[in-house]
């Protein structure tokens, strides 16, 4: 922070007291973080965690009433064993199925008023949707705000635990860890053996979002036994050209297209795409939208759908469990 | 005269009853009578229940969005009013010369990490959005300004291109840009809002607001004779060369700081100080107080209206003032008796 910046601070605080009357004195103060730690609990009984933003914030009880201000936020509270004291999803919001009723609210812009009047306990957030400058308005507000790390898989994992650990339901978070990680490591057993294949990931049939360096997606990609060719790419969010396609010729083009999704359709937006081995092998898929581009426990349903659809000789019998 | 004064009292009486309006519609809603009573008791000195939670609403989210709403359209249309006297012309705004898009560049640069380490070092997202809009002011106003005289049309080509210049490099950022999380962010500053305004946004924003306001209404007789052209306002005795470079560095300050906060939103600069004019004539010491006052009633009930006209939704706040304030301006100037100078 500037020195200028420090002057206009100063004189800034001074003009607020004058322009305001003294209102602020009056109503922050009481609102102050950590105030609940004079409720007379020992230290011992408190749950300290670590957020994705890097803050620290302990707790004395369990919440109970908790506002999810990101459908990937929901899915990991719900994972993590919350789904009975969620009170408040965003409008955007459609999984799991039995959040259907629960009150809602505008996630873009985040209508801050509507979350507040739901009177939640706790507010989950992801580092990765929401904005950290919501931090200092909660906090005024008194409402702890939890922001899950949502970036990488070893992130979402562990976002998973420390939810849990708040809440309470370490029990149940841990065993869906331990079957999440089952799967996963022999999903990677399982494609290890495989023959290499290329591929690169696209959001869209129509513009060629794909995801680069930093991103989980890749590695979910990697788990399912497909080398991303996008991992060049020195930003999460690349938007791929035709030519650069082209000439890196993918075994295999994995999409989000949505239903009922044929290689025509990727051919009238990419004509020139006909000469690669993907197009003329066949070997372009579609996978389902939100277990990939969502990040949380889902994503290893997307790991398996990858893997099924790019190795199906690996998958004589159907599974059962989703 | 008297005429004049009764605007400008007419619209100091709206203030209070637009920011209680302000205060007490939003998403939720609240009794009007609760909203007031829990200000009254706010500056009684009376501390509100840190647990009630419909108190901390009002104090806490709704109070710092409609004092820092009603600062940002006062800043910008009195902003408005200081580039139509610099350049003369009835066109110029802050979006139009390339001001607000300008700040929108210096804070994306800025918080998308794409400024040399020893310059990011040493300033903050305000500073950086006031640089923007300096920078793109100055090239505006130097382009048009060649062979030793004022050409408006230049002026008005270099101000559109600039801002689609600036923008574009906002954009650029934005696709560049490492860090998903912050497109979002950058989308915000091209929009606009009052999502998420808190009592720390508001010190520096009034501050600058009311500082740049009173310089220019003490300015109000140099504005005056500089509408008239250069030449008569030098032989009135102005100091035509100071009195600019005030205007611009000033009309940077200001729009580069409310950027910061509010993002940037158009043609608030346009829309009240032509309007302020067909009801109370060019005369800037009536001018500037006027379109203070009603840019700052306009933008409350601009940003309200976007939080309650869809159920269950908010909208950019310059979708509403598009929609609201350009119908009502081209009725304004449809009107013939309307003079810009």
């Amino acid at each position: 922070m500037s020195n200028l910046r420090r002057v206009v601070a100063h004189l800034a605080s001074f003009l607020q007291f004058f322009l305001l009357f003294g209102l602020l004195t009056g109503c922050q103060s009481g609102s102050e973080p950590g105030s609940e730690d004079l409720n007379g609990h020992s230290l011992t009984d408190r749950v300290i965690v670590i957020d994705g933003l890097g803050r620290e914030l302990s707790f004395t009880s369990p919440p109970s009433r908790i506002v999810s201000i990101a459908p990937s936020a929901t899915e990991i509270l719900v994972a993590a064993g919350g789904l009975d004291r969620l009170v408040g999803v965003t409008n955007v919001d459609d999984y799991p199925p039995e959040i259907a009723g629960l009150p809602v609210f505008s996630a873009l812009p985040l209508d801050i008023e509507s979350v507040a009047a739901m009177d939640p306990d706790l507010v989950m957030a992801s580092d990765q949707v929401n904005d950290p400058n919501h931090v200092e308005l909660f906090t005024a507000l008194g409402i702890p705000i939890f922001y899950q790390e949502a970036g990488s898989w070893a992130g979402i994992r562990s976002a998973l635990l420390d939810v849990s650990m708040i809440l309470g339901t370490e029990d149940v978070a841990r065993k869906t860890v331990d079957s999440l990680d089952a799967r996963i490591s022999a999903l990677k057993q399982m494609t290890s053996s495989a023959e290499p294949v290329t591929g690169i990931f696209l959001v869209s049939d129509v513009t060629s979002y794909s995801f680069g360096q930093g991103s989980y997606a890749l590695d979910l990609m990697e788990w399912a036994g497909i080398t991303p060719l996008t991992r060049e790419f020195d930003t999460p969010a690349p938007v791929l050209s035709d030519e650069w396609v082209l000439m890196a010729n993918p075994d295999v083009i994995i999409g989000t297209f949505g239903d009922g999704f044929t290689i025509e359709d990727l051919l009238e937006h990419h004509p020139a795409w006909s000469s690669l081995d993907a197009v003329r092998l066949g070997r372009v898929y579609a996978v389902d939208g939100d277990s990939i581009l969502r990040p949380g426990p889902r994503n290893v349903l997307a790991v398996e759908q990858m893997a099924r659809l790019v190795f199906p000789e690996y998958f004589t019998t159907e599974r059962t469990d989703r | 005269m008297k005429k004049e004064l009764a605007i400008l009292l007419g619209l100091l009486t709206l203030v209070l009853p637009v920011l209680a309006t302000g205060v007490a519609l939003g998403p939720v809603s609240l009794p009007f009578a609760f909203s007031m009573q829990t200000i009254v008791d706010a500056l009684m000195g009376q501390a509100a229940d840190p647990t009630d939670r419909m108190a901390q609403i009002i104090l806490q989210i709704r109070l710092p969005r409609v004092l820092t709403s009603f600062t940002v359209g006062a800043g910008l249309s009195v902003v408005g009013v200081a580039m139509q006297a610099l350049v003369r012309n009835p066109l110029a705004e802050p979006y139009v010369l390339g001001i607000s898009s300008g700040a929108s560049a210096g804070a994306s640069l800025f918080y998308l990490g794409f400024l040399p380490a020893f310059i990011a070092a040493r300033i903050d997202i305000t500073l950086a959005a006031f640089l923007g809009a300096l920078v793109s002011i100055s090239i505006v106003y130097v382009v048009a300004r060649g062979g030793g005289s004022l050409s408006v049309s230049r002026l008005l080509l270099a101000g559109v291109a600039l801002a689609s210049f600036m923008a574009a490099v906002s954009s650029f950022v934005t696709f560049a840009s490492p860090d998903l999380n912050r497109m979002r962010a950058v989308l915000f500053w091209l929009m606009g809002s009052f999502s998420g305004i808190t009592w720390s946004d508001l010190p520096t924003a009034v501050i600058v607001t009311v500082v740049g306001t009173l310089v220019l209404i003490s300015q109000s007789r140099s504005l005056d004779a500089l509408l008239t052209g250069e030449e008569p306002a030098r032989s009135l005795g102005v100091r035509v060369e100071g009195l600019k470079k005030v205007l611009i560095v000033l009309a940077a300050l200001v729009t580069g700081v409310l950027v910061s906060i509010s993002g940037a939103i158009g043609f608030i600069g346009l829309i009240i100080p032509h309007s302020i004019r067909s009801l109370v004539g060019v005369n800037h010491r009536f001018v500037l107080p006027g379109s203070f006052l009603a840019g700052g009633l306009f933008l409350v009930l601009a940003d309200t209206i976007s939080q309650v006209i869809l159920p269950g939704q908010q909208i950019p706040v310059g979708i509403v003032t598009a929609l609201a304030g350009v119908p009502f301006f081209l009725y304004l100037l449809r009107r013939s008796d309307y003079q810009f100078k």
